[in-house]
């Protein structure tokens, strides 16, 4: 425990300048992007009320009404897709950058006492503090955000409902459901353990070897979905409603074989 | 004793890196694995060390499996840049139960490095230097080395090579890779020649200056070119 | 604590973030519903069911029935994978049937008819929801045609052991047929009808009485809603038009086995009137009915109805929503009830209202 604990946060030391630089990114692109909408709004309606020699109101309602707070932070849901593709990317360099550059600390990590297993756990553990700080922080963001659309935007222009007209990554991820932070931070070990095996199965074997095993696994993903779908639509018609349920179990086995797998490369596949 | 038996190693299904290399290392002996660029030496130490998977083979310390007797001194930095030398002797005592920091701290002193000096800014002899202060100052009897001296100045090197003539030695044994021969050649016990992925000779340095009145060198021009 | 700096750092940064989160999840506040009988028992009713949905944060769906029980149902993803949605468990061999591409599906309250007609061949397989049966019959019907490639088969009415089926081709609106199935037998019958199909117009057949066939025409190329509907009377001797229907501005239901067609009033606002109107198939005769409601009515959307010829309706309130039960045959408000939420959530709709 101990162990894990302290290269959990040796990793973390070691990611601090990338995920500064993460969430600043995260950050000023929100802002930016909020002010944006909320000037390129505002302009339009001034714009309007100028050429069309209108009322505020008036030219309010021509635009389309009110700029809602969901139509604010409309670019937050691209922002959000780009931060989750640098997690994944960051699960990868994760384990790549011990094996490049000067320092080759996979050596360091490979020779340190007791089991192995811990250097697979705290990276993955990592991953999934690195993961769950960014939902909070863009909770908190989400909440500033809503703060600054309601203080610049006049009365007259904003939606002043809760908060809850988010955009779609919102949604997803802010259900009002404290329970599915869990559900997300599953789905996200899911993910991260796919990553993971993908970069042990080419540090353990031939790029040949590992890509064939990283297709056969993608393929089991997708014939999963295929071959339960039509076994279970043969058995019932009952039993074909829970295809996706069905599916979601499927999964999730095929993760824990997938982590039991990663911790075996781990231990006994590595090499420097 | 250190015992490695029968090593195999392959990559792909052509090239044999190791091939039923055998041999051991006893207590208080420094033995030197000699062979030409590309032979495997590199290779067998990290066997040994667990750093990559082998194909057969076992290496056992006292009849034992686990490695908790063998230290490690690589040719390259471990630690991470970012790291002070004194971060980096705390993550050791952090990690490992038989780190020994006052031994740690000798050396630290006889090398003249700081704590406070950044891995960042060491330069190659001092790595060298303090990539070897990582691996004494362990207590373990058994002590991997791998090139310990390359690519560094004279005066280094002779820094480093007085390590294996000094108290730091007492109880222990060493395995070592080396290009620079001379410089260590007082200190070995014995030698083994690696050619083609195996142990082709083993030859005791008394016996070889005694008896054939070789030094290493000769010896290395006969088995390689001769 | 030196060592575990940064672990203490994202460690801070999750419980003050997330736990603001969780803080803030905990302060919404779900609806406290409760049903209340305002008139007649729920007894005297078949049970319902009320699905209602609340809106804003963590929007949660409610279900209410006749006996007041609410169940809600969690919108989190656990919740969602493990729901149990309440929809009808068809048996596989017809499920299957109907999700041929060659098969036409229809239903009433009582029954859902699937009919595929191919290779002179018609295909006839019903399951009743309430007594979950399933009953099959394959007829010789020749034809060139099949449904699923221009024939469109839909069932108008089933009495008894006959089943009445409208048979549209749907490049040419002027064939529309009624056929009558014969259950016990192995016949399909063409009715034939004293009058075709006026040019450009189309036909749908709304009730059968006895021998009387009642039927709408329209222009086909029109949308549905506002074009004026013409209603026929066919008694297989000759046909007349029902202008006491024809003026009213009101779609007609057939109950009673055809006997009936009832058209419903609904106000667009509020009310506290239900009104409807009723032709008998027998007098041939328009009536105008009423029922009175102590509750006030609100958006009147939802309708189902019972083979006795009883209405349920739901619809909003001053307070929240109620459930209104009405005899169309006597003219009686047999039972309401007001479902209110003592959280006075706003935004809170109804999702769905059905018989059980």
């Amino acid at each position: 425990m101990k162990r894990w604990l302290l290269l959990t946060n040796e990793e973390l030391k070691r990611s601090t300048k990338l995920l500064v630089l993460l969430i600043s990114g995260l950050i000023v692109a929100e802002i930016a992007s909020l002010l944006y909408q909320i000037y390129d709004y505002q302009h339009s309606v001034e714009a309007t009320m100028r050429i069309e020699q209108i009322s505020e109101l008036d030219a309010i309602e021509q635009g389309g009404g009110a700029l809602t707070f969901a139509q604010a932070t409309n670019f937050y849901d691209s922002i959000i897709v780009l931060a989750m593709g640098m997690i994944v990317l960051f699960a990868f360099w994760i384990w790549y950058r011990d094996w490049m550059g000067e320092t080759k600390y996979i050596y360091r990590l490979l020779l340190l006492p007791g089991s192995r297993r811990a250097i697979f756990a705290s990276k993955m553990a990592t991953l999934l503090l690195v993961v769950a700080s960014l939902i909070g922080i863009q909770w908190v963001f989400l909440l500033l955000s809503r703060t600054l659309y309601l203080w610049l935007l006049p009365d007259a222009q904003q939606v002043t409902a809760s908060i809850n007209e988010y955009s779609f990554y919102m949604k997803l991820f802010y259900t009002m459901y404290p329970s599915d932070i869990l559900f997300i931070l599953l789905m996200t070990f899911i993910v991260i353990s796919f990553v993971f095996m993908t970069v042990l199965l080419e540090r353990s074997f031939r790029k040949s070897k590992a890509f064939l095993l990283v297709g056969l696994t993608g393929i089991a993903l997708i014939a999963g979905w295929i071959v339960i779908g039509v076994t279970l639509s043969a058995i019932s018609n009952d039993l074909s409603q829970l295809h996706m349920q069905f599916y979601l179990g499927y999964v999730v086995l095929l993760t824990l074989y997938v982590s039991y797998k990663n911790l075996r490369l781990v231990q006994t596949r590595l090499s420097v | 004793m250190l015992e490695v038996k029968g090593l195999q190693k392959r990559y792909g299904r052509k090239k044999h890196v190791l091939r039923d290399v055998t041999f051991s290392v006893g207590l208080n002996e420094v033995t030197c694995l000699i062979g030409l660029n590309g032979e495997g030496k590199s290779t067998i130490l990290k066997a040994i060390l667990g750093l990559i998977p082998v194909d057969a083979g076992t290496v056992t310390v006292d009849g034992k499996t686990s490695r908790d007797q063998i230290a490690f001194v690589p040719d390259l930095q471990t630690m991470p840049s970012y790291m002070t030398i004194g971060q980096a002797l705390a993550y050791m005592a952090d990690h490992y139960p038989d780190w020994n920091p006052e031994t740690a701290e000798r050396l630290l002193q006889t090398f003249q490095l700081f704590t406070t000096d950044k891995m960042a800014n060491l330069s190659k002899g001092n790595k060298a230097k303090f990539n070897l202060v990582l691996g004494f100052a362990l207590d373990r009897p058994y002590i991997l080395l791998d090139e310990p001296l390359a690519g560094i100045d004279l005066f280094m090197k002779e820094q480093i090579a007085w390590i294996f003539s000094s108290e730091f030695m007492e109880g222990r044994s060493i395995l070592m890779t080396t290009h620079e021969i001379a410089e260590v050649e007082q200190v070995i016990d014995r030698v083994l020649f690696l050619r083609d992925g195996q142990i082709v000779e083993v030859k005791e340095t008394d016996e070889l200056r005694g008896r054939h009145h070789q030094s290493v060198q000769d010896r290395m021009r006969e088995v390689y070119q001769g | 604590m030196k060592r575990y700096r940064q672990l203490m750092i994202y460690g801070l940064i999750i419980l003050v973030t997330i736990g603001s989160y969780i803080g803030y999840t905990l302060s919404i506040q779900g609806a406290d519903l409760s049903l209340e009988t305002v008139s007649g028992k729920p007894s005297q009713i078949e049970n319902f069911n009320l699905r209602l949905q609340t809106k804003g944060m963590r929007s949660t769906i409610y279900d209410v029935n006749a006996e007041g029980d609410i169940e809600k149902q969690s919108n989190s993803y656990v919740g969602q994978l493990f729901r149990e949605d309440k929809i009808t468990d068809l048996p596989d061999r017809y499920y299957k049937f109907t999700t041929q591409m060659e098969t036409n599906v229809s239903g009433d309250e009582q029954s859902e008819y699937a009919i595929q007609i191919k290779h002179n061949k018609l295909q006839f397989k019903m399951f009743t929801f309430k007594t979950e049966e399933t009953f099959e019959k394959t007829f010789q019907y020749d034809t060139k045609l099949e449904t699923g490639r221009g024939l469109q088969a839909s069932v108008v009415d089933k009495q008894a052991m006959k089943v009445y089926i409208q048979l549209d081709r749907v490049d040419r609106p002027m064939e529309t047929k009624l056929l009558v199935l014969d259950l016990t037998g192995d016949r399909v019958e063409e009715i034939v009808l004293q009058k075709p199909v006026a040019p450009k117009n189309a036909r749908q057949f709304l009730a059968i009485h006895q021998n009387e066939i009642v039927y709408t025409e329209q222009p086909s190329d029109s949308d549905e809603e506002n074009t004026k509907h013409s209603y026929f009377l066919d008694d297989g001797k000759s046909v007349r038009s029902i202008k006491e229907l024809d003026q009213q501005q009101i779609g007609y239901t057939p109950y009673a086995n055809g006997r009936y067609l009832i058209g419903l009033r609904l106000p667009e606002g509020e009310t506290k009137r239900i009104e409807w109107s009723t032709f008998d198939l027998e007098t041939r005769r328009l009536s105008e009915h009423s029922v009175s409601s102590p509750l006030v009515l609100k958006k009147i959307d939802w309708l189902d109805s019972t083979d006795e010829m009883q209405l349920y309706l739901s619809s909003e309130t001053n307070a929240g929503f109620q459930v209104s039960v009405i005899d169309l045959k006597n003219e009686q408000l047999i039972y309401q009830g007001e479902i209110k939420d003592a959280n006075r959530k706003k935004g809170t709709n109804i999702y769905d209202f059905s018989v059980q």
